[in-house]
């Protein structure tokens, strides 16, 4: 099994520093969104994507989990010896090939991951934030989520406390799925099912990032820095015959790291 | 925009020149052409002005101030974009700020300085009610008009750059300056609400009385700490000239707690109306009730002390003695009790805010009024879940939000250490029943003339005043009433007549009155014992003396040219009457040098107490719980470390008895987060998460579905609580949805949020659940 991938950033039309880093190699991807509006952020960022990028191929949702237990121990790390970087931390968003027909995901943070599934889109990562959470609890509707005032506010980072709770997936790799690994300055300012619409049409990963990320920083948007990862499950889904109908094999929320 | 040449914002506003600078904005004098009056505006640095964030901020702040209508609150009246920036226009206040004031003038009287906190705390009173916290209370927003009118500035804009950014401390230090005037909330970055502003507002209060803010240091930071964890000095061991009753007030709002403050700006009003209406009504008493309302509010009958209640602005005077007089459920704080010393006295009369209504985010509204947590999921498809409370039942709407979302963890940090205050609080009641003692009689005197009956009238009804004088108090009241007089009483002490005896009554026998009319009796007393003079005596002395008279004594220190432990004050003044029961403060001596309560943290048990006893203070011990110090080691001294006492007092060395027991809340139900939020507010961390299969697609996935130690078993802090997580698992089923069951498969997918998702999110800041 084959993915294709590209990616695309860009720091926005307001910021100043793209606080957003993002890996894509052939079996590992992510997108990781700093914290805080001091250097901290693009730091802790940056420690994530680093230690990501070098990272040993991961075999298992475990072994991505403890992977992200890596990164937030390093970022607390270097917050020791920084006082700049005290309690800066980033979201984190990966997703992994983890051997055949097998895709592993996890998530801390409001960075998220789509999947265009047999043509539709839907957010497989779950928002670790105060709204969500609300949410999720029935307290507020959607509509008021996106405007509620908690909307920023994370209930989990990676860098912030010795122990990261992560969301964690096992995903099939069916032929033809695009997936989209992307910043909240991306998935705030692009509505879904205009990144729907891109990731459909778009020639192939790397065109699909690009076009996403020009959309998310249009004149009048661009508030934040804008990142997308768009990967791609090489293979026609009609010819591809493993467990039809299932992307999501299992959710762990909440695995310590 | 220059100096020079005419800048007309929205051809209206022409600038004419800056009349100011400060940190997120130039100030200008201007001219409105359209109506041809003179305004301020103000104009935002570019800095700010292209943090779109902010400015959305900024406008809707500026548009909830621009509706707070208020004369003590400086007017906003426009707001615009121009020239790649943003400004304001309010209100051009001719006069000058209070810092000004300070520097030029130097430090006011309790009186004046009172007086402008009272209009500070009424433009509070109305921007509170209206849902917006100030949040940047001190000298240099309070302005004091030319025609003497208190006025207060940057209402909203303080909370514009406070949620600019996650961050807090650094950025807010670094774009105003200083954190002089910081809550303890705030310095914490914790959830904001009204009693933040009351804080401040104690900061503001304490520098003009005292001349200086009570917390000071190099840096921000240091003072920031300072707030939170420093208690600040009375004024008055401060030599400041200051009435007990005002301290206690301003001690009162310093509270690290919020709690423990003024629950409304309106109370503070009041107590603050209060103590400048007692300052000065022993000679003129202020308009009271009605005679027909006292009448109607006394007391159906009884003889003896009556706690005669007064409506209205004379709500200081009560009884001399006897049972306590019904609390004001206004205040509470220092008004009614009769009693020093009672749980009246620091406790707020109303109830007090629940801890979600405490977090302060009025944009919240319909969470924030919800109940307590403890609700179950918010669906009905839980059925399976072991122990869920309330599954199954109700519609989402009853799902009780829990409070987790809003409140920080708050550990208790042995902050039982108010004694301090609570005797000036003791102190307060005591002068307030002293002025009110004095403030009856000159009522009582009045009454006796001003409830004369008018001259014999023509009405129908006119009745003959009987000759009560030298009956008991119960017959005469029975006499009266029982031919439609209205008796009321004042009592008199040391009358040489048995108790309870009339000894006078106005209007005298024989008059004619209409029925109806209040007639005035003194009732003797009997005696009533004078406080034992104690000044000059050592403390030991002086307190056995008003024990053994049956009084109670309150303590209070302050350097003084006389030796350390002598008695140089006593409220009330020697001689002065009072019933047993009640209580006489004392003002020892520390001595003309002050010595300084040693910091012993961090040494071992016998070293405190050789330190200690060099110093030549007696030693005593106590333990308490404590989160952050281990135990067996020392965490402070009371009085604590660093306080001003005299030599020979007993210090106790507080000792840590290792974290307190607190009880595991009920996180069954809860979203993960949530959950871990409850757990890591009581106290508690997360152990071990494991996890056990639901459907796909059910509300469950995410959810805890059971815990371990269960809910209310008190445990020491710091205990893990494991939980059991509901996920969905690849073994289950062959049908498997991402999580929420939202559409996966289908092109309605697309729909998903749509139209959603424009909102003008900019940043992601750090949750607060550390």
């Amino acid at each position: 099994m084959r993915l294709d991938y590209g990616a695309a950033t860009h720091v926005g039309l307001r910021r100043r520093e793209n606080q957003d880093r993002h890996v894509a190699r052939s079996d590992l991807f992510a997108v990781a969104d700093g914290v805080g509006s001091h250097r901290g952020g693009g730091t802790a960022a940056g420690i994530a994507a680093e230690i990501l990028a070098e990272a040993e191929r991961v075999e298992s949702l475990d072994q991505l989990i403890a992977l992200v237990g890596t990164v937030n121990e390093a970022i607390l790390e270097a917050a020791k010896d920084d006082p700049r970087l005290f309690e800066t931390s980033t979201t984190l968003c990966v997703l992994a090939h983890v051997g055949r027909s097998r895709l592993a995901a996890c998530n801390v943070g409001d960075s998220r991951l789509y999947a265009l599934y047999r043509g539709g889109l839907s957010q497989v990562s779950v928002d670790h934030t105060i709204s969500e959470n609300l949410r999720r609890d029935g307290i507020i509707s959607a509509a008021e989520a996106v405007e509620h005032v908690d909307r920023h506010t994370l209930t989990r980072a990676v860098g912030l406390e010795p122990r990261v709770y992560v969301d964690g997936w096992e995903l099939a790799a069916v032929g033809g799925t695009r997936f989209l690994l992307c910043s909240d300055g991306l998935s705030n300012e692009v509505p879904e099912p205009e990144i729907a619409e891109i990731l459909r049409f778009a020639d192939d990963p790397s065109d699909a990032a690009s076009r996403l990320v020009q959309r998310a920083v249009r004149p009048g948007r661009g508030r934040d820095n804008a990142t997308a990862v768009v990967v791609e499950v090489a293979g026609d889904p009609e010819l591809d015959p493993s467990r039809p109908g299932q992307l999501v094999l299992g959710f762990h929320p909440a695995v310590a790291a | 925009m220059s100096d020079e040449g005419l800048t007309v914002f929205n051809g209206r506003y022409e600038l004419l020149r800056r009349i100011g600078r400060g940190g997120m904005a130039d100030v200008y004098l201007a001219r409105d052409a359209s109506l041809d009056r003179q305004v301020a505006v103000k104009v935002l640095f570019p800095e700010f002005a292209n943090d779109p964030s902010f400015v959305e901020r900024f406008r809707r702040e500026a548009k909830a101030a621009a509706n707070l209508n208020h004369p003590n609150i400086v007017g906003i009246y426009d707001w615009g974009q121009e020239q790649g920036t943003y400004y304001i226009v309010m209100e051009y206040v001719v006069g000058r700020n209070m810092a000004d004031v300070l520097r030029s003038t130097g430090r006011l009287s309790g009186d004046r300085a009172a007086e402008i906190a009272s209009d500070v705390a009424e433009a509070l009173s109305s921007a509170h009610n209206a849902g917006l916290v100030h949040r940047d209370i001190k000298l240099g927003n309070i302005i004091v008009s030319d025609d003497g009118q208190v006025k207060v500035a940057d209402f909203g804009i303080a909370t514009a750059l406070a949620r600019r950014t996650g961050d807090n401390l650094t950025h807010i230090g670094s774009v105003m300056g200083t954190a002089t005037y910081f809550s303890p909330e705030q310095a914490q970055d914790k959830a904001l609400d009204g009693r933040s502003d009351l804080y401040s507002l104690g900061v503001v209060l304490y520098e003009l009385i005292v001349g200086k803010p009570p917390f000071s240091a190099e840096t921000s930071t240091a003072v920031a700490v300072k707030h939170v964890q420093e208690r600040p000095l009375p004024p008055s061991l401060l030599g400041v000239g200051i009435v007990e009753s005002l301290e206690a007030i301003i001690l009162k709002l310093l509270a690290k707690n919020p709690a423990k403050r003024y629950p409304r700006a309106d109370d503070l009003r009041a107590d603050l109306q209060r103590y400048l209406a007692g300052a000065h009504s022993i000679g003129a008493p202020p308009a009271r009730a009605g005679t027909a309302d006292r009448a109607a509010a006394r007391p159906s009958a009884a003889p003896g002390p009556t706690s005669t209640p007064r409506t209205g602005s004379v709500a200081m005077s009560g009884p001399r003695s006897g049972p306590a007089a019904t609390p004001d459920p206004r205040t509470g704080s220092v008004a009614a009790s009769g009693r020093p010393r009672t749980g009246s006295v620091a406790t707020p009369g109303r109830p007090r805010a629940g801890p979600v209504a405490m977090s302060g985010r009025p944009r919240t509204g319909p969470v924030a009024a919800a109940p307590p947590p403890g609700g179950g999921p918010p669906t009905g498809s839980t059925a399976q879940v072991p122990a869920a409370p309330g599954s199954g039942q109700g519609p989402p709407q009853q799902f009780v939000p829990p409070a987790y979302y809003y409140e920080e963890v708050h550990r208790s940090d042995g902050w039982k250490r108010a004694l301090l205050m609570m005797l000036g609080l003791g102190a307060l009641v005591v002068v307030l029943v002293v002025l009110g003692v004095t403030f009856y009689e000159s009522l009582g005197l009045d009454d006796d003339n001003g409830t004369d009956a008018p001259a014999a009238s023509e009405s129908v009804a006119l009745i003959d005043v009987p000759d009560v004088l030298g009956l008991n108090y119960a017959d005469a009241d029975a006499q009266l009433r029982s031919i439609g007089l209205v008796p009321e009483p004042s009592y008199q002490v040391n009358t040489g007549q048995p108790e309870n005896t009339v000894i006078a009554q106005s209007p005298p026998a024989g008059q004619r009155i209409d029925e109806g009319t209040t007639v005035a009796l003194t009732v003797s007393q009997g005696e009533t014992p004078t406080v034992p003079p104690v000044r000059g005596r050592n403390r030991v002395d002086a307190t056995d003396i008003l024990r053994s008279a049956g009084y109670e004594v309150i303590v209070i220190e302050g350097a003084s040219q006389a030796e350390a432990g002598i008695v140089v004050g006593q409220e009330p003044s020697s001689n002065t009457e009072l019933a047993p029961g009640e209580a006489v403060t004392i003002t020892v001596s520390t001595g003309p040098g002050q010595i300084f309560v040693p910091d012993l943290r961090g040494q071992t048990l016998s070293q405190a107490f050789q330190t200690l006893i060099e110093q030549g203070f007696r030693v005593g011990e106590r333990r308490e719980p404590s989160t952050t110090v281990e135990e067996g080691q020392i965490i402070d001294t009371d009085p604590p470390h660093g306080w001003p006492v005299s030599s020979g007092l007993e210090v106790f060395v507080i000792i840590s008895d290792g974290p307190p027991l607190v009880a595991i809340p009920d996180v069954q139900g809860l979203l993960f987060d949530t959950g871990k939020l409850a757990v890591e507010r009581a106290g508690l961390v997360v152990g071990i998460v494991t996890f056990e299969p639901v459907e796909p697609g059910s509300t469950d996935v995410g959810r805890i579905l059971a815990q371990t130690p269960p809910p209310n078993l008190e445990v020491s802090a710091e205990t893990p609580v494991d939980v059991v997580v509901g996920e969905v698992s690849e073994t289950e089923g062959d049908q498997v949805d991402p999580p929420e069951g939202e559409d996966t498969e289908t092109g309605g997918g697309d729909q998903t949020g749509a139209g959603e998702t424009g909102a003008d999110q900019t940043e992601s800041d750090p949750g607060n659940s550390g």
